[in-house]
């Protein structure tokens, strides 16, 4: 089990695409690329001509945009969360409550079930608590119980662990 | 959903292959997500107009939401050289640099992983409730007023303040019950406790 890296991936080719053109704009803008001098303008004064003669290019340009806007789409509602923080699952959480009922004070408990293929649990406990036993209980007994009854044995699970501030207990 | 990693060969044995810490790791690994939606909104943003302004241009209208005219009217009277180009230019460069640091850099997770017996379990204590689980420990101990807890990333700090006259007693008992808490947790963080003692009034 491993974290989602379409964000590590993402930033990864954008970042290396702009050094990349950075450094090459730099070093033609400072007259550092042998054969390519700098007082050129930016755009070739041809360019306007050839691409009325050729329309063709302007639409696969298009294309090309359009089919880049949507893989951004796509990336901003995976990195939004979209199909990663999975659905509640009530049998899960109860089967929770019920293995942690011993641990005095435990507040807010919340399974979520993504993809059939994961787990996600978390746990509050006060401070006084002693988080040993329960991540220990959660361990030995507690998950693989709430797998048997939500998934299969092989799904992974994910627990966080929380500890709150001294006071009243929430149980949202 | 299938991911890269799970349909790649000796993926099924791997779990079984690592260590805990190594798969905690792997787990608790920040996402980068502010940055992830950041750059993934300004992208979407930025093409998706262009794309619409591009395809209106081609079949004859003029929406004006992104101004490709003006850039390429630009980009045509400009050289290479100029200043506000290669200002640009440098800018483009280090936000490409730190936006690769991102992507490479592991980064501190925001949860410290404990000790499983389960290859396909991870638990991680978040950072404020480890320091509130040692904190309550040391300020059970008898003399102790209150107790403050660092987390750093060698040694794990804590500084309790206490009338107790007999501080060397106060601090070996601070000790062993923050030692106890982190042993009986499995934190696979920092094993080394350094505690300080402060008189009150101090």
């Amino acid at each position: 089990m491993r974290q989602y890296t379409g964000n590590r991936v993402g930033l990864a080719v954008v970042g290396a695409i702009l050094l990349g053109a950075g450094a090459y704009t730099f070093l033609r803008g400072t007259g550092t690329l042998p054969a390519q001098p700098k007082g050129a303008r930016i755009l070739r004064p041809g360019l306007a001509a050839y691409l009325a003669q050729h329309p063709w290019a302007c639409w696969a340009a298009a294309l090309v945009l359009v089919l880049l806007a949507m893989l951004a789409l796509r990336w901003l509602l995976m990195a939004a969360g979209w199909g990663r923080i999975g659905s509640r699952d009530g049998t899960g959480t109860a089967l929770l409550c019920v293995g942690l009922k011993d641990v005095e004070g435990v507040g807010r408990t919340r399974v979520r079930v993504v993809g059939k293929q994961r787990l996600r649990l978390a746990v509050t406990c006060p401070p006084a608590a002693d988080v040993g036993a329960v991540a220990g209980r959660l361990d030995r007994e507690v998950v693989g119980r709430i797998r048997r009854e939500v998934g299969d044995d092989e799904m992974g699970a994910l627990v966080r662990l929380h500890v709150r501030r001294s006071g009243p207990v929430s149980t949202r | 959903m299938t991911t890269l990693q799970g349909i790649l060969p000796g993926a099924a044995s791997r779990p079984e292959q690592e260590t805990p810490r190594r798969r905690a790791s792997r787990a608790l690994k920040p996402a980068r997500t502010p940055a992830g939606v950041a750059v993934a909104l300004a992208l979407t943003a930025g093409l998706g107009l262009t794309a619409v302004e591009v395809v209106a241009a081609l079949m004859g209208e003029r929406i004006g939401l992104v101004p490709v005219d003006q850039a390429a009217d630009l980009a045509a009277e400009h050289p290479w050289s100029n200043p506000f180009v290669v200002g640009g230019a440098l800018v483009a460069a280090v936000l490409g640099t730190i936006l690769l640091l991102l992507a490479l850099l592991p980064g501190r997770a925001r949860l410290v992983a404990v000790e499983t017996t389960d290859p396909r379990l991870v638990i991680g204590i978040t950072r404020s409730g480890l320091r509130r689980t040692l904190r309550a420990v040391a300020e059970d101990v008898e003399g102790v007023i209150r107790a403050k807890v660092r987390l750093r990333p060698r040694q794990i700090e804590v500084v309790v303040v206490t009338e107790a006259d007999r501080t060397g007693a106060t601090l070996r008992q601070v000790g062993a019950a923050v030692g106890d808490r982190l042993n009986g947790l499995g934190a696979l963080c920092a094993s080394e406790v350094v505690v300080r003692l402060r008189r009150r009034g101090l």
